[in-house]
């Protein structure tokens, strides 16, 4: 499980250009083992020094962005509650300026209650992306994304085959419904 | 310009051109055996063919389709960007086969891409495709899933039988959910 971060090409970039600096790659270092040694240990304490207090985290399963520390580390304890044998593989990660990037895969066993769905005993593995906005070494902002859809696919949450069609056929029937019935309404 | 001014260059045109231009230009900006990693099927998609099959997807659901770019780097060969796909519905999305619902849409993507002989070589999007479903009210937001609902699932994933009971807990549930959607207007309407 070694994270490929290509430090011959951060040298090159060091030279090329004046915005990555060395400090940059400090940062990764400095992120890549709250990263692993978090999630991997359950020990979140790291977090604190990688996120500014305010810091602000969007992710697919949240409607609303997750503001703060303890929001974040609040997050982090769900996922090791809900897959206690949690492991992430740093696949890449590189950044310019203030902006770093970073690809992931995200492997546990569904052994604790997640989500509300109690455990399964599935086996799941999810490929996530995540864009970092730095700030003085910390991270000020975080856009995650993944499939839900496949997370909800690989619990049996969602059926193997998607939605099924005529469940889909019934609530286009019902939305249809819905939009007769409130023009009606307009009308008288 | 340097290479990475060149990379974001290129990455910018891909976009304007073929994302929101014509998908035929995707040799220009795309390596003939481009390999894009996708969310929506285990195995990549491979070659031109392959990289437009997601956009025509959308194109056929969202005739719309509109991307705009958030952020773009480069860094030695490499490109990360994070962009947002809109439309509206107004055609069949195959994904999601659902009959146009006139609503409009916003999918953010994480993406990172190789680049090889000034061409995009390689490609990893990671978007939210359940939110396509979530944006066109066939799935309520995963917190408000009846817990219920996902304890029945969890139980019946534990007795590892056939999922079709969970199918049709499921078909049941999102039904009466929309049902009582549907009847309760009706019922404020009444009184």
């Amino acid at each position: 499980m070694l994270a490929s971060v290509d430090w011959g090409t951060f040298g090159g970039c060091i030279k090329e250009r004046w915005r990555c600096t060395v400090s940059l790659e400090e940062d990764m270092a400095h992120i890549r083992r709250g990263y692993e040694d978090g999630w991997s240990t359950g020990d979140f304490t790291p977090v604190d020094e990688f996120l500014v207090p305010n810091t602000i985290l969007h992710a697919p399963i949240q409607p609303e962005p997750i503001v703060g520390r303890d929001g974040v580390k609040d997050l982090m304890m769900k996922l090791r509650t809900g897959l206690p044998d949690l492991k992430i593989t740093i696949e890449e990660m590189f950044g310019v300026g203030d902006t770093l990037l970073v690809r992931y895969t995200a492997r546990g066993t569904h052994l604790g209650d997640f989500m509300g769905i109690p455990p399964t005993g599935r086996k799941v593995v999810l490929d996530e992306i995540e864009v970092h906005q730095l700030a003085n070494g910390q991270i000020q902002e975080m856009w995650l994304e993944f499939d839900a859809a496949s997370l909800l696919l690989q619990l049996g949450v969602l059926p193997p085959g998607g939605i099924p069609r005529p469940v889909l056929w019934i609530i286009g029937q019902l939305q249809r419904l819905r939009g007769t019935r409130r023009s009606n309404g307009r009308s008288v | 310009m340097t290479t990475t001014d060149e990379n974001v260059a290129l990455f910018r045109n891909a976009v304007d051109l073929v994302w929101n231009g014509d998908l035929d230009r995707a040799g220009e900006f795309f390596a003939s055996d481009v390999i894009v990693h996708h969310p929506i099927q285990k195995e990549p998609f491979y070659g031109l063919e392959g990289f437009k099959q997601f956009p025509r997807m959308l194109r056929q659901g969202f005739p719309d389709l509109h991307v705009t770019i958030e952020r773009v780097i480069s860094e030695g060969d490499r490109i990360g960007a994070r962009w947002i796909i809109h439309g509206t519905h107004h055609g069949t999305f195959p994904l999601l086969p659902l009959r146009p619902t006139g609503r409009k849409i916003t999918l953010p993507v994480n993406e990172i891409l190789h680049v090889r002989d000034g061409k995009l070589a390689e490609l990893w999007l990671e978007l939210n495709i359940l939110s396509v479903a979530q944006q066109l009210g066939v799935l309520p937001p995963l917190d408000k899933l009846p817990p219920q609902l996902l304890k029945v699932v969890g139980r019946l994933q534990q007795l590892r039988r056939p999922p079709r009971p969970v199918v049709g807990v499921i078909a049941l549930t999102l039904f009466g959910l929309i049902a009582r959607q549907a009847f309760g207007h009706r019922r404020r309407q009444a009184y």
